[in-house]
């Protein structure tokens, strides 16, 4: 068992190679029960290849995994006993209505009763139409089937990839409210691989970037922040733009200025920020617009990775 | 076991859910229950068919027919006293001597009939219903014309010999005529050995001794024409098992082989069947062997449906679900994957066992209805050195069950290709061709290579239908269709199983190890 009790996924060392690529190298984290925890990467960044390792689809040269304690060499079953998810697209027996997907699903787990499967079914939204062939459905409809088939079980970890590809906006809030509540309320541990950087944002406690195998950096999404915002910008739109330059770089409290017609761009601290608005009010300029800076996820990403990623 | 039950479970639902499988399964159960009564539109016969009672009113009025061609055939007859030289003596004899046409044909016929219709006692034994009426009156009217063709040798060129041989063969048409007037056995197996000894090329299958057998079971002649054809099978079937055992020989192709011990003890099992259906009159009538053979033919043509079936279903188990990407959900699954692949494996030998033995239970309802269920006969066989009956049913659905075998392999091999590939098309298509070359060896073999070779074909060690069913041959012996084949192999059933088993094993070895090892990308 592994040590900590809240440590719902543990990454050791996971390594695997194809040929001479190293898709996964050395990558190590853990997910805690209660957080989501976001795994983002560009295109053949190693993802898949990680998520994969963990799910059981392949078998890394290197390095354990451990769920929810378990090894998942060892006690593969008790391990997976306690995981839900989706790899890629959620692809189901076509032929096969949603109820009898899950069904089958669900008598793989043991005792689910009927009532579990329609309450999740109708948690995605899908209790009238369950009994619809899964050929008849659309991509975004697959991918609620997907996840009310990987939550039937009540996993304590979720992994979910790609999970928003083909929802409508009402569907992505309708998922981030039900991990969001699947996480925080429930306790369970939710990985979320994404290219949509700013659900990502919306949606995670904490963050891993992986980047040609590797894993860069692990850290919360405050701590994100404050790594790649150690002084705060913020812009502001004044009447004299010459003589606000002049006030602010002769002010000691403001750092790099920049200004492009009427806006003013620089760093200031949050503690003198009200000293700097009322030097420039005393002094005649007239302000109608202050606005903090903060970098996008999607700003630290392309930073962290140098680029190279898919924006949708 | 209860994942793998739950992952059984799961396999038969999405079997069962695929449109491929759902139509090639109804294809083939169709024709294994239609196939029967198409048959029964081209065997329209009767086949309640008995031979026709050959009535005095029928023969007077053939009779006076004959009389009437002997007018027209310019008919003439002579008597004259004609000198012949025998022993050195010279001896006066009273001859006759026939001119016409067709003559031998017409006057021995009306001679017969003439004298059967003043002689022969119609009320005691119909004639024509015995098989002793119709073989001694056929035997009587042959031997008469003989006689009448004799005698249309003119006088001068008869001798010694010519009259030796008139007097053999009119001693042997007494003979016949004896056996039908007075209704006995032993003067037509007298006349029987005369007539075989005047004629080198005489070929009759039954003999005076297997006449002889059959008169002790019938002394009074009242077996019908029918039934005393298979009584006197089963008797020259022995005979010829007999022979057998006796030189230690058998022919396959055109070497001989020695009898294996597993031979001669078939052999001996055989024979005791015989008995056994001697004994109990044990007959079948015209619709029997028909019955039997389009059974037989059903399910041989359901079988090429069935084969694409399991095919299918193995040849798909695993590569359809890597194609459609449904594997994930498996794999997510808290199952290790040896027990998905033993109910992936599991729910291929339920369907294959569902399947032929659906396929032989439809071809016999089939059968059934379209011929009559009690003509299908029972299965003899001997256990304990006692006879004992196998309904047919039963029989059936086993037989056709151990005649699977080389499709069941071939459907293995189909999957072990699907674990390996990971594409339908490829493992139907590699195994179906596969199986219909397995029997090029064998073929080849038979018609260019020495028989032996055939033992060491795949398909003669996995064909044991012959092995296990060594008696099928005698559910219906019919000189003229051989129903089941007469082939076996030399090689004893357990190198057989051994050969078949250890092969499976290796095929799904293979599969297991792709399946189980490899990643699932």
């Amino acid at each position: 068992m592994a040590e900590n009790k809240d440590i719902a996924l543990s990454i050791k060392n996971i390594t695997k190679i194809y040929g001479k690529k190293k898709a996964a190298d050395h990558v190590s984290f853990d997910i805690c029960r209660g957080e989501i925890f976001g795994f983002l990467g560009p295109n053949g960044a190693g993802k898949t290849t990680v998520i994969k390792s963990i799910l059981g689809f392949i078998f890394p040269d290197e390095g354990e995994v451990y769920i929810n304690g378990y090894n998942i060499k060892t006690d593969y079953e008790k391990a997976m006993s306690s995981v839900g998810g989706i790899v890629e697209n959620p692809e189901m027996y076509v032929n096969l209505s949603a109820r009898k997907n899950i069904e089958m699903y669900a008598r793989l787990h043991g005792n689910i009763p009927k009532e579990r499967i329609n309450e999740v079914l109708n948690d995605v939204g899908l209790g009238a139409r369950a009994k619809d062939p899964i050929k008849k459905y659309s991509l975004g409809m697959k991918q609620r089937i997907g996840l009310a088939q990987a939550m039937v079980h009540k996993p304590k970890l979720l992994i979910l990839d790609e999970p928003t590809n083909g929802l409508d906006p009402t569907g992505i809030h309708q998922l981030r409210d039900i991990l969001k509540k699947y996480a925080h309320e429930d306790g369970a541990a939710v990985m979320v691989s994404s290219h949509i950087l700013s659900e990502m944002q919306l949606l995670c406690d904490r963050v891993g970037i992986i980047n040609n195998g590797k894993l860069i950096s692990v850290c919360s999404m405050e701590e994100l922040n404050k790594q790649m915002n150690p002084t705060t910008c913020y812009s502001i739109k004044v009447s004299a733009i010459d003589q606000a330059e002049k006030l602010l770089s002769e002010n000691e409290a403001v750092g790099k200025i920049e200004s492009e017609g009427d806006l003013i761009t620089a760093e200031i601290s949050e503690n003198n920020i009200s000293s700097v608005v009322r030097l420039l009010v005393t002094n005649g300029v007239d302000i109608s617009e202050v606005r903090k800076i903060e970098s996008s996820l999607e700003d630290i990403f392309l930073q962290v990775t140098g680029g190279g990623i898919d924006i949708e | 076991m209860n994942k793998i039950k739950a992952l059984y479970t799961n396999e038969l639902i999405k079997i069962i859910h695929r449109p491929s499988v759902i139509i090639v399964a109804t294809f083939t159960f169709c024709l294994a229950v239609m196939f029967p009564f198409l048959l029964r539109i081209v065997f329209s016969d009767d086949f309640n068919y008995e031979m026709e009672e050959y009535k005095r009113e029928q023969i007077e009025e053939d009779l006076s027919g004959y009389k009437v061609e002997l007018k027209g055939a310019n008919f003439t007859s002579t008597k004259e006293e004609v000198e012949i030289e025998v022993d050195g003596q010279a001896k006066t004899y009273q001859m006759t001597l026939y001119t016409g046409n067709e003559i031998p044909r017409i006057l021995s016929f009306k001679n017969c009939l003439e004298d059967v219709l003043a002689n022969y006692d119609f009320a005691k034994y119909p004639m024509r219903k015995t098989w002793l009426s119709l073989q001694a009156l056929n035997k009587y009217r042959n031997t008469e014309q003989e006689l009448v063709n004799m005698q249309t040798l003119p006088f001068e060129e008869r001798d010694s010999e010519w009259l030796k041989d008139f007097e053999k063969v009119t001693n042997v048409r007494d003979l016949f005529r004896k056996s039908l007037m007075d209704h006995e056995y032993e003067s037509y197996c007298k006349g029987l050995d005369l007539y075989k000894g005047m004629n080198d090329n005489y070929d009759d299958r039954v003999s005076s001794s297997i006449i002889r057998q059959l008169a002790v079971s019938d002394p009074k002649g009242e077996l019908n024409f029918i039934e005393a054809s298979y009584l006197m099978e089963y008797l020259i079937e022995k005979e010829s098992n007999n022979k057998l055992l006796d030189s230690g020989l058998e022919q396959q192709g055109e070497l001989p082989r020695i009898l294996t011990e597993e031979r001669k003890t078939i052999l001996q099992n055989s024979n005791r069947i015989l008995d056994y259906k001697f004994n109990n009159r044990n007959t079948y009538n015209e619709a029997s062997s028909t019955c039997l053979t389009v059974n037989y033919m059903a399910g041989q043509v359901s079988q090429y449906g069935l084969i694409i079936l399991l095919i299918l279903i193995a040849g798909s188990s695993v590569s359809q679900e890597l194609a459609t990407g449904s594997i994930k959900s498996l794999i997510i699954a808290p199952v290790r994957r040896w027990k998905i692949f033993t109910a992936k494996l599991l729910s291929i030998i339920t369907w294959m066992i569902f399947a032929s033995v659906l396929v032989s239970l439809l071809s016999i309802i089939g059968t059934g209805f379209a011929f009559g269920f009690d003509k299908l006969p029972p299965y003899l066989y001997v256990a304990g050195g006692a006879v004992k009956e196998m309904p047919y049913v039963i029989t059936k659905v086993l037989f056709d069950l151990v005649q699977n075998i080389p499709p069941f392999f071939y459907a293995f091999v189909a999957f072990m290709i699907s674990c390996y590939t990971k594409n339908t098309g490829v493992s139907v298509g590699v195994s179906v061709g596969l199986l219909l070359c397995h029997q090029v060896p064998t073929i080849l073999a038979e018609s260019e290579m020495p028989p032996r070779i055939l033992d060491f074909t795949p398909v003669a060690n996995m064909d044991i239908t012959q092995k296990l069913f060594p008696y099928i041959n005698l559910m219906v012996i019919d000189e003229d269709f051989s129903l089941f084949g007469n082939s076996f192999f030399s090689n004893p059933l357990w190198q057989c199983v051994l050969y078949t088993v250890v092969l499976t094993l290796v095929i799904l070895f293979i599969a297991f190890d792709q399946f189980t090892r490899k990643d699932i990308a």
